[in-house]
């Protein structure tokens, strides 16, 4: 049996875990808004690019990043969070790439990784999968400098046939509530059909050969940058619902706890008063 | 001056410039080039240095990084991984910012590493442009 005391006790101690929880969601909520707008600022340039792009690669002949590899290695980047307590953000996205490893083996295709966030590095580590490069604790920090850093290493691995194509997944961004587990292919490219539109005519300086060759790596880049915005975004949303929840959780703990205290008092105070009436009616006779 | 036209400048960061000027000095890889109304659509790669706007016979100028640029008739998109005006460059903060980049140039191996070295090179010529800007305008 609690006694009064461990009961009080209790409620100071879930009181306090309240209050952390609530300041964890007010940080989450502040940084999701700062995450929303630099996707907000983001969504131009990713737009512009992709446009011509297409309007470029639409009638493109042959570069080998359009091509796939006559490899039995595929390569995924796997885009977590560095910390925890965001609900199943971390998770569900270590269940899709597991489910997608396992998708490959089927085709006999073996998948390695490329971790960006702590999580998915911790979780993968221990397993039989081979990370060929871990990105830790850059979530704070994302740049599209780190987006080309990503994409150099990949590119030269795909270009030197070691896979034959490269894998992203990641939580894109719908709403502060709504998080959206996103696989898309990465290389080799694929000039999607609704996207190109009747090309301009252009002055190519230099050959269009040329400006194709520089512009697939920095579309790619784009890609991979506009996926790490998204799941910074979705991280903090993820997380803020997660603290609300706790939050709330914790306030009917408190609630339920107090009652629990109540009621106890009450009997024990009930008890008392029983004992004094029993001790005096004794007396009287 | 000839009739104005819209020029934009975007970076991953956001548009940092969107505007009716009347004309445009950009950093080509084939050599700077002035682009003013009228102009033949033309794509290029631009470079790192100096872009440049002119609005009522005075030039704006901004430090840009690598990207490139697409020119139609009426308007010109500069796309470009960076860009700052003469007013978001702090002058000693970039001299610093050059000396280490510089140091760390020092340190990639650029025959083993060129795609790491080829940015890192980019990143000091978008200080030195910005620099340049800072000295003297």
């Amino acid at each position: 049996m609690a006694s009064l005391r461990d009961i009080r006790k209790r409620i100071a101690s879930v009181k306090n875990t309240q209050k952390i929880t609530k300041a964890m969601k007010m940080v989450a909520a502040a940084k999701l808004r700062r995450a929303e707008e630099a996707i907000k600022a983001g969504r131009p340039f990713s737009e512009k690019m992709r446009e011509v792009m297409m309007s470029l690669a639409a009638r493109t002949q042959a570069h080998p990043m359009l091509e796939s590899r006559p490899s039995q290695k595929a390569l995924l980047i796997l885009v977590t969070a560095d910390r925890g307590l965001c609900g199943a953000f971390n998770t569900s996205l270590q269940r899709r790439a597991e489910a997608f490893l396992k998708e490959m083996k089927a085709k006999n295709i073996q998948v390695d990784l490329l971790t960006v966030g702590r999580k998915g590095n911790d979780y993968f580590r221990r397993r039989q999968v081979t990370i060929v490069e871990k990105f830790n604790n850059v979530m704070n920090s994302i740049s599209y400098d780190l987006a080309g850093r990503i994409v150099s290493i990949v590119a030269e691995k795909f270009l030197a046939g070691e896979y034959q194509s490269v894998y992203v997944v990641y939580n894109s961004f719908r709403s502060a509530v709504t998080q959206v587990i996103t696989l898309r292919k990465l290389l080799p490219i694929t000039p999607d059909e609704e996207g190109s539109k009747p090309r301009r005519a252009y002055l190519y300086e230099p050959s269009e050969e040329e400006i194709l060759q520089e512009l697939l790596p920095r579309y790619v880049q784009v890609q991979v940058f506009t996926g790490l915005l998204d799941s910074v975004a979705s991280e903090h949303g993820a997380r803020m619902s997660a603290m609300e929840a706790a939050t709330t959780n914790a306030g009917e703990m408190i609630n339920k706890l107090t009652l629990k205290l109540n009621r106890k008092r009450q009997e024990s105070i009930t008890t008392e008063l029983m004992e004094i009436v029993g001790g005096a009616e004794a007396l009287k006779g | 001056m000839a009739d104005k036209f819209k020029v934009e400048l975007v970076t991953p960061r956001g548009i940092v410039l969107d505007k009716m000027v009347d004309g445009v000095i950009a950093p080509g890889v084939m050599g700077e080039f002035g682009v003013l109304i009228g102009h033949t659509p033309m794509l290029t790669f631009i470079k790192p240095g100096i872009f440049s706007y002119l609005e009522s016979d005075r030039f704006v100028k901004y430090a840009v990084g690598a990207g490139f640029c697409e020119v139609l008739k009426d308007s010109v998109t500069v796309l470009v991984e960076e860009a700052h005006s003469v007013e978001s460059i702090d002058k000693n903060e970039v001299s610093d910012e050059l000396v280490m980049l510089e140091r760390q140039l020092l340190e990639i191996n650029a025959l083993e590493n060129s795609a790491e070295y080829e940015r890192m090179l980019n990143r000091v010529k978008v200080v030195k442009a910005k620099i340049s800007l800072a000295g003297g305008n």
